[in-house]
């Protein structure tokens, strides 16, 4: 029940570009990141202070490589010439190589969330509907309270609440333990829906013939576990997982447009559009500011949620089904 | 049908409190006080003695005390805004996000229902892959982004709208889609499922070969089977467009209700906080039960074993 | 059989020579090869064969209700006789109709009756709407005469109080009525032709005599043509006038009930016989079964397809100057080349075709026709 099929090309076709755009946007953000490492916060670069986009580098050569200008590479006067292609902001900082380690900090946040989502909410949904009765209800009774929570109200709730316990943890508020909180405080309200993926699954899964066969000759749970229940659940928890991913992006933007979000001068696409805001609200000139990191946010939302979507379908023979009106 | 009402109301009752406790434990335990905001600092003796004043020193009394205020509906003062009574903010604010909330629902099933059963009927066709593609660029920008998309191209460049602030019926659309986006591209997902779903059942088969027409299969045999988890949805999605939304509210200037959700947990401010999460969950509970009734209504064979 | 000339002065509904392939994975995979069957005015057509040999498929292909992707009709001719209420209208080829045209064939001159009504009728629709829609869907009538003739519809199909069950939902219903709403709602229009899939198979057994006494009676009062679709050799004795047995997508028999049962002649045939149980037989007889199972559509042997299952080839087998053909492993018995072969030199793909052995009894298989020479 559990065989990928895409029955169509054009069923093939959303996986096909979704992860064709996914991979050359990091192979960008990978190839850049050495530079944009070095660069990403770079101010000194006066002059350049919302300058818009141009092919032509407004930053100096002598200005962007330290030491000797005549060697430099052909890599290095590569990625010099990059950094006006996607203009400046308002502290002369170079967008272009804020916006792909913007994406890369996005990415990591969304997998993270979607980890402690798969982690949590498998291991919660399996449990209930593993054991049934009444601890199925108590834990599914908790799972309907916690959605009856307002949502964006928690992760805020949670972010504050954990910032001093894990700022201590990680001996002061690195960039690593702000992640952390930020991580804590989006995977922690991800895996209700999970659960109930998986709780359903389990439930179906213990009707199905074959399991209580096995059940029937005496397996253990464990064996059940390990060669019937966990491997029917690789497809349903990767799916859920991959669309949890770009719910993790977009809460992290909303949290970065409250101000708590990834702090500075740590980009992320959420922050970097969130800022683009503050500046086209104020003034409507500095197009750029938006659109460049909300274009690649578009693109690997789009691209998640294409994978994501094709998969759930593939995973579901239902979907499958011919219809007779087509 | 009454003792199911009953029993979805006791139910109702339990999720609230427990969404009370649970909220409530979250804001004793996060770190700082309504008096600790802001810049001047207060004395010591004069924050206890506003913490007593409250019963904000002692947890327990302080639950008990907002409670027992809370069931005769009065959440108590608000120290966000000086001279105001969280009921007063409430009575202000919740209209207006009423207001948009629900018109924006209506526009979320105006347009999704019709998108989603339009790409399930033509499968894999361009037309479906188009509009699953705006779908996911839709939701893929944060909703402050397309607000301010919006604002900048309906209200400022053709100058159709307002560009913010609340007041005239003229206020009212840009914030209602804006704050539609993302439940219409949910709707249009569950429409879409549940037509495929639907559309391969061997009833759609039997209406055909009754010789009913396309459009009549579609629209009157496969769609209201298709709407149920449409409905189901419905219900925490329309309590959640109600009560608010911050990006929407701080992008047009309206000062509704969901403002008050973030404000409140920023500064800090308890009894706005609380009396706004049981404003909440109470819309949510009277919303899930609205939509078991109608979904009873529609499904006859859940009426049965209600 | 197969060349038979679009003559319908007997006949209502005639499938010549039908072809239909389905798309799996990227294959053209035939289902149904060259199917012929005429079904007459006024009498009862079955069409028997195990799950899998393609004979829901050919019901399905009448009303062109099989899902297309991935479902093709390759060729063939479905041809309804002019109706006899309305003369103005000629003999048409189903196969051909365009969207609108057909819709005015679906349930107003063809109805079918589908074999799990609780899936097949509608979930939150009352009965009495789908069958007041049903006749509102051909008929121009009130909603009030509409009414009216829905409940005179499940009083015809014998159900004991016709209004509670109008408003009554389908999960409310007994397996038996449920099948009783289906079949009025399929006689709703007053059509030529009835086309049951397997009507009584998730019946129980006492139901399933009921609803095939009421499908008889019916037929009679209505002079209805039926074609009626079963794996089950006492639903044929009990209502066919004719029978075709099909096999693996081909009809490999075909002869009036009558003839059949006392003289069944493709090997196949009298494998099905065999697997009833008999009152009748004095002592009893231990059944015996067909070893294996019908072949899926993409892996079909060559030659005739029952050729690895059927006894009367590797009896036949065994007879001297019999020029033979071994088996594939892990089978170890022999047959007539002339079974097993895609030989050019017998027909394009070695399948036997229909021949008339006597009077209205065709049969395709070599070693019968064979004998019979």
């Amino acid at each position: 029940m559990n065989r990928l099929r895409f029955t169509r090309s054009r069923q093939k076709a959303p996986v096909i570009v979704g992860g064709l755009l996914l991979f050359g946007l990091l192979a960008v953000s990978l190839g850049t990141l050495e530079h944009a490492i070095q660069w990403h916060n770079v101010q000194t670069l006066t002059g350049a202070i919302r300058h818009e986009p141009s092919l032509e580098p407004v930053v100096p050569l002598t200005a962007f490589v330290s030491g000797d200008v005549g060697h430099a590479s052909t890599v290095t006067k590569l990625a010099h010439r990059a950094t006006s292609w996607f203009g400046h902001d308002d502290l002369g900082r170079s967008l272009f190589y804020r916006v792909w380690p913007g994406l890369l900090v996005s990415l990591a946040i969304g997998l993270a969330a979607a980890f402690i989502a798969a982690v949590v909410g498998t291991t919660w949904g399996a449990t209930a509907a593993i054991f049934g009765g009444r601890v199925d209800r108590a834990m599914m009774r908790v799972v309907d309270v916690l959605y009856g929570l307002p949502y964006i109200l928690m992760v805020i709730l949670l972010k504050i609440a954990l910032t001093e316990p894990l700022a201590k943890l990680f001996g002061g508020r690195t960039v690593g333990a702000d992640l952390a909180i930020l991580l804590v405080a989006i995977g922690g309200v991800s895996w209700l829906t999970m659960a109930r993926v998986v709780r359903g699954q389990v439930l179906a899964l213990k009707q199905q013939p074959y399991v209580e066969a096995a059940r029937a000759t005496g397996a253990s749970t464990y064996y059940l576990l390990r060669h019937h229940l966990l491997p029917n659940l690789v497809g349903p928890v990767l799916t859920y997982a991959t669309l949890v991913i770009p719910q993790a992006i977009l809460q992290e933007s909303f949290l970065s447009f409250l101000g708590i979000g990834v702090q500075a001068p740590t980009p992320s696409l959420g922050r970097l559009a969130a800022d683009g805001i503050e500046a086209v609200n104020t003034f409507v000139g500095f197009w750029w500011l938006i659109v460049f990191p909300c274009l690649v946010l578009v693109i690997a939302l789009v691209s998640l949620n294409f994978i994501g979507d094709a998969l759930r379908d593939a995973f579901d023979p239902k979907s499958n089904q011919a219809a007779l009106l087509s | 049908m009454t003792r199911m009402l009953v029993r979805r109301l006791l139910a109702g009752l339990l999720t609230i409190a427990c969404i009370y406790a649970i909220t409530f434990t979250m804001v004793v335990s996060i770190p700082g006080n309504p008096f600790q905001q802001g810049q001047h600092r207060l004395s010591s003796d004069v924050e206890s003695a506003l913490l007593a004043r409250y019963h904000m020193d002692n947890n327990w009394l302080y639950f008990w005390e907002f409670l027992r205020g809370a069931v005769r509906l009065d959440f108590g003062p608000t120290f966000t805004y000086a001279d105001w009574t969280c009921n007063q903010i409430i009575a202000a604010s919740l209209p207006i996000s009423m207001s948009i909330g629900l018109a924006a629902m209506l526009i979320a099933l105006m347009v999704g229902v019709p998108i989603g059963v339009t790409s399930a009927v033509r499968r894999h066709s361009w037309l479906d892959i188009s509009a699953t593609t705006l779908i996911l660029t839709g939701i893929s920008l944060p909703t402050f982004v397309t607000g301010s998309a919006l604002l900048i191209a309906v209200g400022v460049k053709l100058q159709l709208a307002p560009v913010g602030g609340w007041g005239t019926l003229s206020h009212l659309p840009l914030p209602a889609i804006t704050l539609s986006l993302p439940f219409m591209a949910y709707i249009v997902r569950l429409t879409r499922a549940g037509m495929i779903d639907a559309l391969s059942a061997d009833f759609v088969r039997t209406a055909i070969a009754k010789g009913a027409s396309r459009q009549r299969v579609i629209w009157r045999h496969a769609l209201p089977v298709a709407l149920l988890p449409v409905l189901s949805f419905l219900g925490p999605a329309t309590a959640q467009a109600v009560t608010g939304s911050f990006v929407v509210e701080k992008v047009f200037g309206i000062p509704g209700m969901g403002q008050h959700f973030v404000n409140a947990a920023l500064n800090r401010d308890p009894g706005l906080l609380l009396g706004a999460v049981l404003v909440f969950s109470t819309l949510l509970v009277a919303f899930n039960i609205v939509v078991d009734l109608l979904y009873a209504a529609l499904d006859p064979r859940i009426s049965e074993a209600l | 059989m197969t060349e038979t000339a679009t003559i319908l002065e007997t006949s209502v509904l005639e499938i010549q020579d039908l072809s239909v392939s389905f798309d799996i994975n990227g294959r053209r995979v035939p289902v149904v090869e060259g199917v012929s069957l005429v079904i007459p005015r006024g009498k009862t057509v079955a069409l028997v064969g195990e799950s899998g040999c393609g004979k829901s498929v050919t019901a399905l292909s009448v009303l062109r209700l099989l899902p297309e992707p991935p479902a093709c009709v390759d060729s063939g001719r479905i041809l309804l006789a002019a109706s006899t209420a309305s003369s103005e209208n000629g003999t048409v080829d189903l196969l051909r109709l365009r969207d609108a045209a057909l819709r005015h064939v679906r349930g107003a001159r063809v109805a079918m009756v589908f074999q799990e009504p609780l899936t097949a009728l509608h979930p939150v629709m009352p009965a009495g709407a789908q069958i007041v829609e049903a006749i509102q869907l051909h008929e121009n009538v009130s909603q009030r005469d509409a009414k009216t003739k829905a409940i005179a519809l499940l009083d015809d199909v014998g159900i004991d109080k016709p209004d509670q069950c109008f408003s009554a939902y389908t999960h409310e219903l007994s397996g038996g009525m449920r099948q009783r709403v289906m079949i009025a709602m399929a006689l709703a229009a007053d059509p030529e032709v009835l086309i049951a899939d397997e009507p009584t198979t998730a019946l129980d057994s006492v139901v399933q005599a009921q609803i095939l006494d009421l499908l008889a009676k019916l037929q009679a009062a209505r002079g209805l043509g039926v074609l009626m679709i079963t794996h089950d050799l006492g639903v044929v004795s009990r209502v066919a006038d004719e029978v075709s047995v099909m096999y693996a997508g081909h009809i490999v028999e075909h002869a009036t009930t009558q003839e059949l049962f006392a003289n069944p002649q493709h090997p196949y045939t009298v494998g099905l016989m065999q697997c009833v149980p008999r009152i009748t037989a004095n002592a009893p007889t231990r059944l015996t079964v067909i070893e294996g199972s019908v072949p899926r559509p993409e892996s079909k042997p060559a030659g005739c397809a029952f050729h690895p299952r059927c006894l009367l080839a590797r009896q036949r087998a065994s007879e001297p100057e019999m020029d033979t053909i071994a088996l594939e492993p892990p089978a170890t018995t022999s047959v007539p080349r002339r079974c097993a072969q895609a030989a050019s030199t017998i027909t394009s793909s070695g399948t036997p075709e229909l021949r008339e052995i006597s009077t209205g009894h065709f049969v395709a298989c070599w070693e019968t026709a064979d004998a019979h020479h």
